[in-house]
Order: C-alpha cells, then structure tokens, then sequence
C-alpha cells in the first residue's frame, strides 16, 4: 500500500486506542434517581399525606419534590379564625385573606376587598380591631419575610422590623385573648428571627409556649421557627419536636434533620419516645436497610405511630431493589448519579446484592410476622397486608395467600387499604397463570375509575400492574399477550436509544413467528373480549409526556402503534436470523411496497447487499447506489444465489462469496443491520452481550459467523487465485470479529478500560497452509487499490 | 472732529469683521448617547449599533425604587449594568461611559418621612458608585460587581409640585454624597416640567435630562401619539428664557402598542411593531393607527376580547428629526449630551445609519 495510505490508516488507528471511552459512548436517556422505581405496595397506604415527598414512589423520591406534602395546618387555621366571630364566615374567604391574598392587595385594595371577601368585612368591625390589628401586622410579616434585607446590605436589626416588633409587643399586651395572644408571640418570634435576634425569640417561646399544654399547631409553628434558628445537634432536636407534635411541617423537619450526626442528637433525648422519634427520622431519610433501627423502635414502643408508614417505606425499597432491575431493565437507584457511566461494580455484585436483598426481605418477612404473633401493634390488617405483599414477593404464595386472608378479615380497613387487597387478591391469581378469571380480575381494575379507586396516584398504579402482568405473561410463555398488554404502560421498559426503549425492540428481540401470528390474530379479531380490546388500541402508551401523532408524519411513529408491516417485517427478521429464508420471504411478501419507502427502511436497508468493501462496510460507495435491493429483494437475491450455486457448480464460488457479503452486511458491521435488528448503537457491543438466550444470534451478529461459513465454502469451492485470496482475508476477517466479540462478551465490566486489539492484520502461515497464492494475498493486504478492484470485481458480478 | 472722516471707511471693514467671527462661532460638543433600559445582557447587534454610531455614552437603567408599606422605599428591580461595560469594554474593546440611572416612584416621596431622606440618598449614591463605602465594598465583593468608574449618576422621577420640596432635598443630599466622590448627579426634567420651572420647580442638580417626549398619557384614550406629537410638544418650547439649569437632551426612538378595552386602557405592549399587528387574521386595520380585535383570541398571554383595540405608536425617521429640530430650542449650554431612547435592536432596526447619525449631526 501507499506510505500516505498506510500513515493515514496507522494514525487513525493510534486515535481510536488513544480516544477517551466516554466518546464513544452514544448518548442514553438520563433517568432522575426514582423516576421508574418499581412497586406495587402503595406507597400512601398509611395516609400520611403531609409526608407525600417521603413516599417511596416513581414519581418523587425523598427531596424531590418537597412541595407535594399536604398540610393540615391550613385548615386548622381557618376553623381557629372562623371561630372567633360570631357571625358565619365563609372558610373559603379566610383561607383566601390569609394565603392568596398578598400584602399589597391587602394594604391598598382594602375596601374591594371588603366587597367581595366576608372574613374581611368582619375584620373592619370596629369590635375585632384588634384582629383586623394583627391581621395588618400578619401581612406586613409577609412582605417582610419575602425580602428580609431589600438594599442587601446585612445589618442587623432593622430600625422598620424593630417599629413593628414594638407594635406586636404591644397588641399582645393589650389583647386579652388566648387566640390573639398565641398568635401575636408567634409573630414576635418570626420578626425576631427576621431581625436577627435569636436571644429574643427564645424568651418569647418561654414565657407563652413551652410551660403551656397548649395543642395548638402555632405552638408547633413558634417550636419550628426557634428550630430553623437554632444550629448544631439542638437544631435537629428540636425539629424532631416540631415532627412529633404532627401537625405542622412534618416534611420539612425531615428534610432539614441532619440525621448523619444522630449519635450526637440522641443525648438530648429525655425520654424513651424521644429517642424513638429521632431514630425514626433518621429512618425516614435512609435509603438503605433500615431493620434495626425499625427493631429497636419496635422494641421500646410497640405502637410508636410512625412504624406502619416506616415499615411500608421498608417494603417499598425491598420492591424496588429486587424488582425494578428485573422489570424495567433500569439499575436500581443505588447506582446513584452514575446512570451515565457503566458501573463495573454494579454488575459484577449485581447476583450477590440480588441475594442479599432477598435475604433483608426474608429478614423483613420475619420481623413483621413477629409484630403479628406478638400483637402489640394493634394494625392488624394492616400488618397482614404486609406479610402477604413481601411473602408474594418471595415466591411464597400460599403463605401470601394466608396473611392476605387474614388483612381481609381485619376491621376498620381504609379504602385504600381495600383496593390493595383486591390487587394482591389479583397478583396471588396471577401466580396461578392468567386464564379468563384472571383477565377479568385484571380488567375489573383497569376499568375501576382512577377516583373510585381511593389512591393517591392511581395512574401509577395502574401502569405498574400493566408492566408486571406483562412481564409476568412473557415469563409464563404467553409473550404475545405479554407483548401487547406492555403496549399499555407508560412505565419505562428501559434504556433505547436517545430515549426510553420501545416496545418494538422488545419484541424484535424476544418474540417467535407464533408470537407474532398471535399479536396479529387479536388485532385482526372481530369480536374481541374486553382485554382483547385494552391490549390491542392502536397507539402505544409511553413514558413520555402524551403525544398525539400527527398524521401526516406517521412514518416517523412508525414503531409507537400497532404497525403491521413492522410486526411482518420483524417476523421475517426472526426466519432471516435463523436461516429460513424461505419462510422470510413468504412473510415479506404480505408487506405492502410502499413499506420499503419509508423510515428508516429507507435509508438504512439498501445499497448492494452482495458488494462489501470491509474498510467501509458501514456506509454506502458507489456501487451501491447503482443495485440498491429492499429487505424483500435482498432475500430473493440470496434464494437465487443459493439456486444458482446448486445448478452450477462453476459459479458456486462467487455466489457464496456474495452470500458472504450479504451475510456480513446484515452484521453490526455491516449497512443492512436492520434486517436482523431493529436498532444499532455503538454501545451494543459492550453492552449487551452477556445474555445467554441471544447468543445464537450475537455470533452471527458481531461475530460474522454466518458470513465466514460462506466465505470459507466460496474459498473451498473455487478454483481463481483471486477469488482465493480475497475469501481468505474474509474469513480471517470474520474471525477477527468473533474474537473481538467473544473478548468483549467475556471481559467483566471493571476491565472496562481494555480494548480489543488485533494481533495482526494477515496471517501468512494459515494462509500458505490453505493453499493461498501468498502474492496475490500480501498485494490484497498492502494495496487499497487492488483490494477494491477485486471487491468490486467480484461482488458486482451479477449473478443471472 | 476731524477723525471722522478718515474713520468713516473704516466703519463697513469693522461690522464686516464683527460678522466674521460670529459665523465662525465655535460648534457646540455633542456627546452622542442612547438609553438602555432593558434588564439583561445586551444583543451582539446592539453593540455593534453602539461601535457603527461612535456612541460612547450609556444611561443604563440600574433600578426602580418604590414604596412598601413595611419597609419604606426599597428597590423593586434591579440590573446588572456593570455586566454590560465590562462585556463592552473587554470584550469589543470598546469603552463606554455608563451613567446609572435610577427610577423612583413618585409614591415614594409622598410617603417618605423627612428623616429617612438622607438614608435613602445615601443608599442609591451607594449603589451607583463603585466602593463608595465599607459596606457597598462588601456588598460588590460579595456580589461579584465588576466595578467601573462613574462621572455621573441620574435620577428619573416625574415629581409634582406636591413632592417637589421632598424630592429635592433627596436631589441635595445625593449630590452632596457624589460630589465628594468627583460625580456629578443628574435628573430628568419632564417638558411640562421644563415649560413651567416656576410653578415645578428646579431640581438641585448639576444637569437636567430633557426628555422631549410622553407627550401625553397614554392611558387616555385618543388618536394622538401619546409618546410624541408635534403639534402638542410645540407648545412646551414657546418660552424664550432659557431653562435655568444646563441641559442634556433625550429623543423619543421607541415604539410600542397601547390596549384598549371599552376605550379604557388595558395594556402596554412593548417590543410589538405595526407590521406584525398588518399580518395578524384577528385584527381589523383603522384609521390612526387603531386596530380592532375581531374575534376572542390569545395573545402574547393576552386574552383580547371582539371589540379591544390596539393603538400602534412610533415615531417614524421624519418625526425623530422633527423632535429634534423642536429639542435644539432647549440648548443652552455649549457642551450637551443628545441621547436618543432606547436601545433595542427592534427600534433602532426602524431607523437608517444615515438618520441616527443625521439626528445627532443636527444638532452641531
């Protein structure tokens, strides 16, 4: 070859051993920590709604969204205002004065105000100036509070907090009301704090709140602020104080509890429950397994009221940890923030952490049959629910069957408590397999209206049981239904390509002929039962935001509904990975022409099938432009080159050479991968190698094995030196790329840094054993030039 | 008196001589300026503008100040400008003399009490100027302000005669502060302002900024250009003494679109031009440059209703070089800025090179 050539190549090979990994790798659809965490526990069965961000859910994961707790302190406020006059007031226009209405419509909308909103017409009666008093202070507060320091200069105090500190002195001095009283010393707190004056916050919660039996949430609310100001270990107790009162900013305690120190928070404890409140809040902010802490709880308070929402959490992560990889194909979320990058320790301690979660789960199981045996936590029912949910997740289904008995027995069962049961009454009938009971059983909860069905996310619900019955199909046998019904879930079903994975590449590479023939029968079916009618709508449920597709670009939705012709073509796909061309083309040939045209046949199956120029086996050279065959073509061009190599034996050579080829171009390697595949990524190769049930195809795939049987047949049968040489380097060429493959499929993820490196480009000593023309060999090697006229020479023969 | 007649032709060479030097009077300086009153980075295109046009001067807008009930006048919006010089100056290599400008709410001096005057001087001198005391040090260390050096600051109020007396002693008081730091303070001078000195007052300032336009308001319902018409705007320049503190001049070069609804008005939009309102289907084209909504429709986050009208206002090159014909009757002094306001690449995209430079050219 040319020196420049050879520099070139030389160079361009030095960049790609030299190039980070992390080029290399395509770009993946970035998950949020908790977004497709799997459970089919509800996460808000213990009601607790002022916790909603500490549910274990998909949808939020601890700090993510720390707005979605529901206070009850609202509504308890506007019963404590309403109640001081004696007129009815309308809740509505309290709540409306005290939380939507800002300071400036306050102060300078006065009198519209007290037009439209009744709470404020009561203020202005000249008997509640005092209210109407401190209602001014209260707002001002506000405008305070949204710009503490507005010329950002940090001195402290301000002369204008002060001037309002002395006004609320003075209006609960003046104030003979235990409403007002409690509500002004509040306010002195809050301006304290804003004034920065901590000293002068303490003594006002001493002096009115902390010798008082008061139940009142502002008491909770002056302890939350005297906390927030608070720092060091004391900070965190007296948060857990707020916490345990339970009735104002229950989330935000938790979120603002340093639970890493614990050890130095839990000397401030005084008493037992004290110390079970901290416990149980650094519980709340743990992600890992918590089951001691859970015990000790357990141990020293049996009916601590937080125990049935920690050990539901508990139940959750078990869920997750055991479930969400195995549904969803994501990692569990104890990969944190590594999504991106392939974590060699994950897969490797992937079998052992699998085992030792099952193990916490039994553990779990254990604990919670305890507290049943036991009895002193009296959430029977509820206890039940566990043990037969965690017992199902162990594969233990009588004994699931047995607690959910006795939970169903129970008295006092929510709602929510209720459905829960008729799902798991669901899941237990589905272990049996899903015949027609189970598919009504199935369908009477899809077709429960979201509201009737008394969860807090009742979509969530839904789709999860769609993902897990689906899958559950698949593993029972039945992939066709298990197949469609995961057209119906907008849970993810894993990473694709520049997004989530679609349920064409699922079936693409899991289903068989009789699993598409099933899929098209129900779709083609007339009357078809109520399931039948769920799994078979047109448009696919997903992951992302809703979408309507637009009509006039369907082609690019071509793999998001039911689509025919895919389901055809990946039939085909199926008879082509395994060698039954035959069947392939009886199947291609019910697909409409017009198929071919379209995205992504069109552009990524054509060119010359039977034209291979191995330094561009990727992209199409001229002479594909010049023969370009759709997927049904290529098929009957093979059939006919097999024809042709049987009826004479003289021209055999070259067509297996050309089956070679077009063995090889439907490799990764290769530009017509989407006969065989419905996706390519430059990360396959690494990635998914290690499954067992494809490796079959994965040898012909990456590693050519297919090709280089042609090729080594076309060497043995021909008689032209040329033709010789050339099947040669193929084949030396198709070994290399199974080496490579087997190589990648062996290496363990923390040999991620190694690359597969070739050892040498040809091997004369295999080549003068087979019997190759060493000459025409080396000058095939050495020179582009002469490797592309016999390349062009021999695989644009054409084979009429 | 013999001398008289041998002076006699000497008396034509002397009025000759008397006419030579008044022709050959020196040219006013022109200081060219624009006002840039957008919070945020400035377009690629605006400074380019600024390079075209040899402009060095820019009233950036670093703040509004209004009242709060609770905690007296306090800034409500603030803009990074010193972003704006050092991208300029560092990165086009092109230095501009930035002047803040701060706006204040007339509501803020009819509520202030006297004695917190002096305070919020000082807090506004502050913020104008870099390291002005220990704690605006803090403040811009804290902050990351990229300091630049500041010869004047101006204020923008449109006072009554209600507030003139508080205002001004705010105007004293900042003056006071800048002047010890070499800064001299200005302040815009409204025409009706500008037309009336005596009933209105003089701001005790060093400069005042004419703004020779809001002619009217724009709030009322009418056919005329509220920004700028000439016949109304005729009427402040009849005086013939001249406005009794030096004066820099500002020229109207915006645009925008007023909403009516039932003849009341409803919106400001700025930033949309009357070409764009020619191709919306939802409007109906009137005389004066009225539009009427035909049909319910949304936009620009407006719910316009059948029957609201939009009244496009701008001020088209001829007008421009009209107000400034009308502006020059202001000068006096033989040093002045002539500022055209504001910086947009929409507006000032209205305009040919050739008129901006000509309206600054006009008044040499």
């Amino acid at each position: 070859m040319k020196l420049l050539i050879k520099c070139t190549i030389l160079s361009a090979s030095l960049l790609t051993i030299v190039l980070p990994k992390k080029t290399a790798i395509a770009c993946g659809v970035y998950v949020l920590p908790g977004e497709y965490r799997f459970w089919l526990l509800q996460p808000d069965l213990t009601n607790q709604a002022d916790l909603t961000p500490f549910f274990f859910s998909s949808t939020w994961l601890y700090k993510q969204n720390q707005y979605a707790a529901v206070e009850k302190w609202p509504e308890l406020n506007v019963k404590e205002w309403a109640s001081q006059f004696r007129e009815k007031i309308r809740p509505k226009d309290i709540d409306e004065l005290l939380m939507v209405i800002g300071p400036d419509d306050f102060f300078y909308n006065n009198q519209h105000l007290a037009d439209t909103n009744s709470f404020m017409r009561a203020l202005l009666k000249p008997q509640n100036h005092q209210l109407y008093q401190y209602m001014t202070i209260s707002k001002r507060l506000e405008r305070i509070a949204a710009q503490t320091d507005p010329w950002e200069e940090d001195e402290f105090p301000v002369t204008g907090v002060q001037a309002l500190i002395d006004s609320t002195r003075a209006l609960y001095h003046a104030s003979r009301s235990k409403f007002l009283k409690q509500r002004t010393a509040y306010q002195l707190i809050r301006l304290s704090f804003f004034n920065k004056q901590p000293e002068k916050m303490d003594s006002v919660y001493n002096a009115v709140f902390a010798k008082s039996n008061t139940n009142t949430w502002v008491k909770s609310a002056a302890l939350y602020q005297i906390a927030f100001s608070s720092t060091g270990p004391k900070r965190d107790y007296l948060f857990s104080k707020v916490f345990d009162r339970g009735d104002y900013n229950r989330t935000a305690c938790l979120i603002h509890f340093n639970s890493p120190r614990l050890d130095s928070i839990l000397p401030f404890a005084k008493t037992l429950h004290e110390r079970n409140v901290l416990l149980a809040m650094k519980t709340f902010n743990y992600p890992g397994r918590s089951i001691q802490l859970l015990k000790k709880i357990y141990r020293s308070e049996p009916t601590y009221k937080d125990l049935p929402f920690l050990l539901l959490r508990e139940i959750n992560k078990v869920e997750d940890w055991l479930m969400t990889p195995k549904l969803t194909e994501f990692k569990e979320p104890a990969v944190y923030q590594s999504e991106r990058e392939e974590s060699g320790s994950y897969l490797d301690n992937a079998r052992i952490n699998y085992r030792n979660d099952k193990l916490y789960a039994r553990q779990l199981y254990g604990f919670i049959n305890q507290m049943i045996d036991e009895g002193k936590n009296r959430k029977t029912g509820l206890l039940n629910l566990y043990a037969a949910h965690l017992s199902l997740l162990l594969g233990n289904i009588e004994l699931s069957s047995r607690h959910l008995d006795q939970a169903a027995q129970a008295n006092g069962l929510s709602k929510k408590e209720r459905m829960q049961i008729r799902i798991e009454q669901f899941l237990l009938q589905l272990e049996k397999g899903f015949d027609l009971n189970t598919e009504n059983a199935f369908m009477r909860i899809m077709q429960t209206p979201d509201e009737k069905m008394g969860l807090y996310d009742p979509s969530i619900m839904k789709n999860q049981l769609i993902l897990y019955t689906g899958k559950k199909l698949i593993r029972q046998g039945q992939k066709g239904k298990g197949l469609m019904l995961l057209s119906r879930t907008n849970r993810a079903l894993g990473e694709g390509i520049f997004g989530y994975k679609k349920l064409f590449e699922i079936i693409g590479n899991i289903a068989e002929p009789k699993d598409y023939d099933l899929i098209l029968r129900i779709l083609d079916k007339k009357n078809k039962r109520p399931f039948e009618r769920f799994i078979s709508q047109r448009n696919f449920a997903l992951p992302n935001e809703p979408y309507e597709p637009d009509p006039s670009r369907q082609s690019e939705y071509y793999n998001l509904y039911w689509n025919r012709s895919l389901l055809l073509d990946n039939k085909a796909s199926w008879y082509i990975r395994n060698y039954q061309l035959r069947e392939a083309l009886a199947v291609l040939k019910q697909i409409p022409d017009h198929y071919w045209s379209e995205w992504p046949q069109d552009p990524y199956v054509g060119g010359n099938p039977f034209f291979l120029n191995i330094h561009h086996s990727h992209t199409w050279l001229k002479e594909d432009y010049a023969r370009s065959l759709n997927k049904r073509q290529v098929i009957e061009g093979m059939l006919q080159l097999q024809e042709l190599a049987r009826k004479e034996p003289s021209k055999a050579a070259i067509c297996y050479y050309q089956l070679g080829n077009a063995w090889f171009n439907m490799t990764w390697h290769g530009k017509n991968w989407l006969m065989v595949q419905q996706k390519w990524d430059n990360e396959d190769r690494y990635r998914e190698l290690s499954d067992p049930a494809r490796f079959h195809f994965f040898k012909d795939y990456y590693g050519c094995e297919q090709a280089r049987k042609q090729y080594q047949r076309a060497l043995q049968l021909t008689r032209d030196k040329k033709l010789a040489a050339l099947c040669f380097l193929m084949t030396e060429e198709c070994r290399d790329k199974m080496k490579e493959f087997l190589f990648y499929r062996k290496r363990k993820m923390s040999d991620w840094e190694g690359f597969y490196t070739r050892k040498s480009r040809f091997n004369k000593r295999l080549a003068k054993q087979q019997g190759i023309d060493q000459d025409y060999y080396t000058a095939l090697v050495e020179e582009c030039e002469l490797y592309q006229s016999f390349v062009k020479q021999y695989g644009t023969w054409k084979n009429e | 008196m013999d001398c008289l007649p041998r002076l006699t032709p000497l008396y034509p060479l002397f009025l000759l001589s008397l006419f030579a030097t008044s022709c050959h009077r020196k040219p006013p300086a022109i200081q060219k300026a624009y006002y840039y009153w957008r919070s945020g980075d400035m377009e690629t295109s605006e400074q380019q503008f600024l390079k075209q046009h040899d402009i060095h001067k820019l009233y950036a807008r670093l703040m509004d100040i209004d009242w709060n009930e609770v905690q007296g006048a306090i800034p409500v919006s603030t803009a990074r400008i010193d972003d704006i010089e050092r991208s300029l100056r560092v990165y086009d290599s092109f230095a501009v003399e930035m002047v803040p400008v701060v706006f204040i709410t007339n509501r803020s001096f009819e509520k202030i009490a006297a004695t917190e005057i002096p305070l919020l001087a000082k807090r506004l001198v502050r913020r104008c100027l870099p390291a002005f005391d220990e704690t605006d040090k803090q403040y811009e260390k804290s902050r990351h302000i990229n300091t630049f050096s500041v010869k004047e600051i101006q204020f923008d109020c449109d006072w009554t005669t209600k507030t003139a007396a508080t205002y001004f002693q705010f105007l004293k008081e900042a003056r006071a502060l800048a002047a010890s730091k070499g800064v001299i303070v200005s302040a815009t001078i409204r025409l009706h302002q500008f037309k009336y000195p005596d009933k209105t007052g003089i701001p005790p300032v060093d400069r005042g900024m004419l703004m020779a336009y809001n002619i009217s308001n724009p709030r009322q319902y009418s056919t005329t250009n509220s920004i700028y018409d000439q016949q109304k705007a005729e009427a402040y320049f009849t005086g013939k003494k001249k406005y009794p503190l030096p004066l820099d001049l500002a020229l109207p070069a915006w645009s925008w679109c007023l909403i009516y609804r039932n003849k009341e008005f409803y919106q400001i939009e700025n930033g949309l031009m009357e070409k764009e309102l020619d191709q919306l289907a939802f409007l109906k084209k009137g005389p004066d440059h009225f539009y009427t909504v035909i049909t319910d429709t949304v936009f620009h986050g407006l719910f316009l209703r059948n029957g609201d009208e939009i009244k496009s206002e701008s001020i088209p090159p001829a007008t421009l070089q009209n107000a400034a014909r009308l502006a020059r009757k202001a000068v006096n002094t033989d040093s002045f800025t002539v500022s055209l306001f504001e910086l947009s690449q929409s507006e000032f995209n209205q305009y040919t090179h050739e008129t901006i430079d000509q309206v600054y050219d006009s008044f040499r």
